[in-house]
């Protein structure tokens, strides 16, 4: 009788998934501890408010980008998006005086967008990472076609301000959307019926299809999240910035994708926690506001992204591998 | 005995009708029409010049591009080298008024990176796509850091530094298109008639039957890297001449403007399919679709726009091919 | 005799080992110079291990391999190619988008003074190859272009370019139509008369009494018989392949409890099924509770066959009725909502989702009705997938142990778990015992029984005729996208299926 593969090696397993998160955990915390000695304000309550404000948005296109790239797509698009939701939320509440339209503008904009970006995966069957780089070059022409200087605010609203600069008791505006976005995605991503689709249509889109799951119908959906996530966080920075710059949102993409791919999420498909984004979002959130409080040079941030994800990728592949090896056994 | 005969008069007659390049010549001739009847100052000599001179960099590049991608892999850092590689050719220049200096140390860091692509792809086994996209920020970020984001001008007065980029021929050949003819034509010399050639799309093709056929992969794959991140260092050294400066934001969108050519001239982006000439028409007609919408005044945003829908489009024309097989 | 006796290839005590088993176990094999030399046994019985062996693909653990009289090392294809065997694989060795010229001389191409490829000396030498084979095609056709039978007429071509001493071809008529198979015989004795010895890996025994000189048998990994063709027979040769009689081996259904199902009208009804790469014009029909057993070479179209019923391919013409209402075709979810399965004969690329749980993956498919309001309801998961863990004895230590760790047994009871936990109509199995050792075997084979027993209608595919005998009420086979015979279990015979097989 072939013996199965023992739960010795299974529990290893677990271990090193576990092992994984703790070793975010501790990244995290010595690039901290390491960023205060240079720069002691980097403890301060201020600081870290800061931080986690500043992380709300990369954080909450992450948590959208977690649940695409647990499908196994990428969307490479979402830093033209945020400009552009930027600058047509601002333009549509200047114009109609409501935030509400605007804000509905805004996501309307990023519910289209993934929808096209669906439909060039699914129906025109385009890689994902080109199509979306296309799409990305699309959306960064568009919005200078729309506005090529920036959209200043011209409404004044109140509530619009507060989108981004707002509190509810302590806890600002976008972290609250933040944390609500998140416990959505738990509940979703780990108890419901949708969630176990998209780890199955991530794990093996065949499989999932022969068992009767609305693949292609789910793919779509999900690049529609990613952008409708990614649009609610260019409408939390167009109100923090106070004005719509086509310009906006350079190298956002990176940081997200790097994010959750330093978490943990398999460019493969198929995995993926809240917790790993979570933590691998803020690893990159941190070396860059570290960057800014040492007084560093900001574009050492692109270039720090960019090894970053060449590192996750190769630590990713290595992890890939290791699988294999136990599946072909 | 027949039969063969008879195969290769089709095959004459196939090889005319060839279904890549024929429908690409006739899509450039429309085009060509198009903007020809639409524009006063297309057709102008000095107008066709200033084509020529256009597509010369992106096809240079090109030429690289599509080596790498016949043999499977791709290279999406070249916008970022065009850049990165002007730095040393601009600093030499300025501080020893040396232009062999200068060329020669672009085109040493277009090989350095080209190294780095190859051992992250081969040895550290990151899929190409992800590995130069991480370059093509990280080679960006290093570009900003290094000059601020001033662009750095060239202060040698160089003549000669002046008509790489900018000389012409008669009034009318620049040479920069006399670079890429005589580049193009090597090229497609040691595409066809080598051995290096035919093992470029032998791995491109089937990677494991190369291997088992005793192909050293690695080493092909490693040396179309080096190649490509070269030829688009020479592409660096004439943009910079046209510029007169090693711009910090030289060559954005460059990489994209290049794949979306080269994959509409038939180099197919997963390997083992795909010539030069395709690639010279598809830079042709991209070169003139961009030439003839500035003729017309339209918005330069457009054209990311278009560029942007013509990668989708020509993608997906692509995974239609391989379908029908 | 001499030392190598005009053998050129001699095979002693070799011994392969993998983890868990040991697919060979001191073999011996000679070839003769201009000898065809069959290599038979059952599946898993080492024939492609010794190939690869011999292709450089695998280094053997112990034995040794002498080439001519002389020992020889193989450790990679290169090594083996340069000696001079040439293995022609099933999965064909081409570079599709290259010319046959290219491919025949892949592996060096001939050259000019100057380093530049001699083209036309290349096509000149790739015809003169192509005309002593007897094949006139044009050197400069693209091989992807070529059938099957053509492009492996390019592959002996290149084993001809390189003066290759040794040719083994592995099951080289799978995809073959008769015509083209008595043209891979013509050149296989044109390759005889140059002194080419020839190893023919193949499943059916009438070509190895039609065409090797020798025959030997290999039995879970181990040397059975080596015989000249003139001195035995099928049914010796067959009770090597087996080792038992074919009778004993799988469990008997129960005629008696079953006939009267096709009484009933049917559950599947193909009506006249063509799709546009392989089937043409398909009929069949299943009753409720009848297992019907299809059977045919590799290429004849069970898969797609199974595929086109399942909806996972779109029709051409015809229709496909489950309990009289039409298919939609193209959509598995429709499928599945008709009340069908299937189990695909990839397991792990197109069944199992290798990083979830056991009861995650046997839960997949009926995990709506597990839920509500779109929550899934953990207690009811983890009963109903303990209820049929141990209904089928799937052994794993824990209901969330992920199914990459299971034996390839134990896995294919979880996908045979996970459609069944759905009240189906139809299930369809393709090769559901491939790749899995005899218990196991016997195990879903008694599964399979019970489920017709239960009233559902079972279409199996399969290529083992062992099996195809076992556990059917009626065999229909294919050949070449048809269906080209309709058997009833009793009184049919081998030879009669094998028969229909390749017409």
């Amino acid at each position: 009788m072939e013996g199965t593969q023992s739960s010795g090696k299974g529990s290893l397993w677990s271990k090193l998934i576990l092992f994984n998160e703790i070793i975010l955990v501790a990244i995290l915390v010595t690039i901290s501890a390491a960023i205060s000695l240079g720069a002691p304000q980097f403890y301060s309550t201020t600081n870290m408010l800061n931080i986690l404000r500043d992380s709300s948005m990369a954080i909450i296109a992450g948590v959208g980008m977690t649940m695409l790239i647990i499908t196994g797509e990428v969307d490479l698009s979402i830093g033209s998006l945020v400009a552009f939701v930027g600058v047509v939320t601002m333009d549509v509440t200047n114009k109609t005086n409501s935030v509400a339209l605007g804000v509905l503008a805004g996501l309307g904009l990023g519910a289209v967008t993934g929808l096209v970006n669906g439909f060039v995966r699914t129906k025109l069957r385009v890689n994902s990472l080109i199509g979306t780089i296309a799409m990305l070059m699309i959306l960064r022409g568009g919005v200078y076609l729309y506005s090529l200087a920036a959209v200043q605010n011209y409404h004044q609203l109140k509530a619009f301000f507060d989108i981004g600069n707002g509190y509810v008791g302590f806890m600002p505006i976008p972290v609250l959307v933040m944390i609500t976005l998140a416990v959505v995605f738990l509940v979703v991503v780990n108890r419901t019926v949708m969630g176990r689709y998209l780890y199955a249509t991530g794990g093996n889109y065949a499989a999932a299809r022969i068992s009767g799951i609305k693949v292609d119908g789910l793919k779509i959906l999900t690049f529609v999240i990613c952008s409708v996530f990614a649009a609610i966080s260019g409408v939390i920075l167009v109100s923090r910035m106070n004005s719509g710059q086509p310009n906006a949102g350079t190298g956002f993409e990176l940081t997200v994708v790097a994010g959750v791919i330093l978490g943990g999420t398999s460019l493969g498909g198929g995995e993926g926690t809240l917790m790993g984004t979570l933590v691998g979002v803020l690893i990159l959130r941190i070396i860059n506001n570290g960057i800014i409080i040492l007084g560093w040079n900001q574009d050492l941030q692109i270039v720090i992204s960019g090894i970053v994800i060449i590192v996750a990728i190769y630590v990713d592949n290595k992890r890939k591998i290791a699988r294999a090896r136990i599946i072909s056994t | 005995m027949e039969k063969a005969l008879e195969n290769r008069r089709v095959g004459v007659l196939k090889r005319i009708f060839a279904v890549n390049e024929f429908g690409l010549l006739i899509s450039l001739a429309v085009i060509f029409a198009f903007f020809g009847a639409t524009s006063h100052y297309f057709l102008i000599p000095r107008n066709l010049s200033n084509i020529l001179g256009q597509v010369s960099l992106p096809l240079i590049a090109g030429v690289g591009l599509s080596l790498l991608l016949i043999c499977g892999e791709v290279d999406i850092s070249i916008g970022s080298l065009q850049a990165v590689a002007a730095l040393p050719l601009v600093h030499a220049l300025n501080g020893t008024h040396s232009l062999a200096l200068g060329v020669f140390l672009a085109l040493a860091t277009g090989a350095a990176v080209g190294i780095i692509n190859g051992l992250l792809v081969t040895r550290l086994k990151i899929p190409s796509l992800i590995a130069t996209l991480g370059m093509y920020y990280a080679l960006r970020g290093a570009v900003y850091l290094i000059t601020g984001k001033v662009a750095v001008a060239d202060r040698s007065g160089s003549e000669l530094f002046f008509l790489i980029g900018n000389g012409k021929v008669f009034r009318f050949f620049p040479y920069s298109a006399i670079l890429m003819f005589v580049i193009l034509f090597v090229f497609m010399y040691i595409l066809k008639n080598t051995t290096y050639g035919r093992r470029l799309y032998a791995v491109g093709g089937n990677a494991d039957v190369a291997r088992s056929i005793g192909i050293d992969v690695v080493k092909i794959k490693f040396s179309a890297f080096v190649i490509c991140s070269v030829l688009s260092s020479v592409s660096a050294v004439l943009l910079a001449s046209r510029l007169g400066s090693a711009n910090h934001l030289a060559g954005t969108g460059f990489e994209f403007q290049v794949v979306a050519a080269v994959v509409l001239g038939g180099v197919s982006l997963s390997g083992g399919v795909g010539t030069l000439l395709g690639a010279f028409i598809g830079v042709l007609i991209l070169g003139i679709i961009q030439n003839g919408l500035g003729m017309l005044n339209v918005n330069t945003m457009w054209q990311l726009v278009i560029t942007g829908g013509i990668i989708i489009m020509s993608v997906a024309i692509d995974e239609l091919k391989k379908r029908r097989g | 005799m001499n030392e190598n006796g005009g053998y050129v290839l001699q095979v002693r005590e070799i011994v392969k080992e993998f983890p868990g088993v040991r697919a060979l176990d001191g073999v011996r094999f000679d070839l003769a110079r201009g000898e065809v030399h069959a290599l038979v046994g059952e599946n898993g019985a080492g024939k492609s291990t010794l190939i690869k062996i011999l292709a450089g693909v695998y280094a053997k653990d112990e034995g040794e391999i002498l080439f001519e009289g002389k020992p020889a090392v193989i450790t990679s294809p290169t090594d083996s190619l340069r000696l001079g065997i040439k293995v022609v694989f099933q999965e064909l060795a081409l570079i599709p988008n290259m010319t046959v010229a290219e491919n025949v001389f892949l592996e060096s191409f001939p050259l000019k003074k100057n380093k530049a490829i001699d083209w036309v000396r290349m096509n000149e030498r790739t015809t003169d190859i192509l005309l002593s084979i007897g094949l006139p095609i044009s050197p400069r056709s693209k091989v992807g272009g070529l059938t099957v039978s053509q492009q492996q007429m390019v592959e002996i071509a290149r084993a001809l370019s390189h003066e290759a001493k040794v040719v083994v071809m592995d099951e080289p008529t799978s995809a073959l139509s008769p015509n083209e198979i008595k043209f891979l015989f013509n050149v296989m004795n044109k390759l005889k008369k140059l002194g080419i010895g020839i190893v023919y890996v193949t499943h059916k025994l009438e070509e190895v009494f039609e065409i090797s000189d020798r025959v030997t048998v290999l039995r879970d990994g181990r040397l059975i018989s080596t015989k000249p063709v003139g001195e035995t027979g099928t049914d010796e040769v067959v009770r090597d392949m087996v080792g038992r009689s074919i009778t004993t081996l799988f469990p008997r259904t129960h005629p008696g409890s079953r006939t009267h199902a096709a009484a009933n009208a049917p559950v599947l009804q193909v009506e006249n099924l063509s799709t546009e790469k392989k089937l043409r014009d398909v009929s069949l029909s299943v009753h409720a509770g009848e297992v019907v057993g299809v059977f045919g070479l590799l290429g004849a179209g069970r898969s797609e066959l199974a595929k086109a019923i399942f909806g996972l391919d779109r029709i051409n013409r015809g229709r496909i009725l489950i309990e009289g209402r039409e298919l939609r075709s193209g959509s598995p979810s429709h499928s599945v909502k008709m009340g069908i399965g299937l189990l695909t004969e990839n397991r792990k690329e197109e069944g199992l989702v290798l990083q979830m749980s056991v009861s995650q993956n046997i839960t997949l498919t009926s995990i709506r009705e597990l839920a509500t309001l779109g929550l899934i309801n953990r207690k009811m998961e983890t009963e109903r997938s303990r209820e049929f863990v141990e209904r089928f004895s799937i052994k794993t230590p824990s209901l969330r142990q992920k199914v990459m760790f299971l034996s390839g047994g134990n896995q294919q009871k979880v996908l045979l778990a996970r459609w069944l936990m759905k009240s189906l109509r139809l299930i369809i199995l393709d090769e559901p015992t491939r790749g899995i050792d005899v218990g196991a075997k016997a195990e879903i084979h008694k599964l399979i029984d019970e489920l017709a027993k239960e009233g559902l209608a079972v279409l199996v595919m399969t290529s083992e005729m062992p099996e195809l005998l076992g556990v059917s009420d009626r065999i229909l086979v294919m050949s070449k996208g048809s269906v080209t015979g309709e058997f009833p279990r009793e009184q049919t015979t081998q030879e009669d299926i094998l028969a229909a097989a390749i017409l």
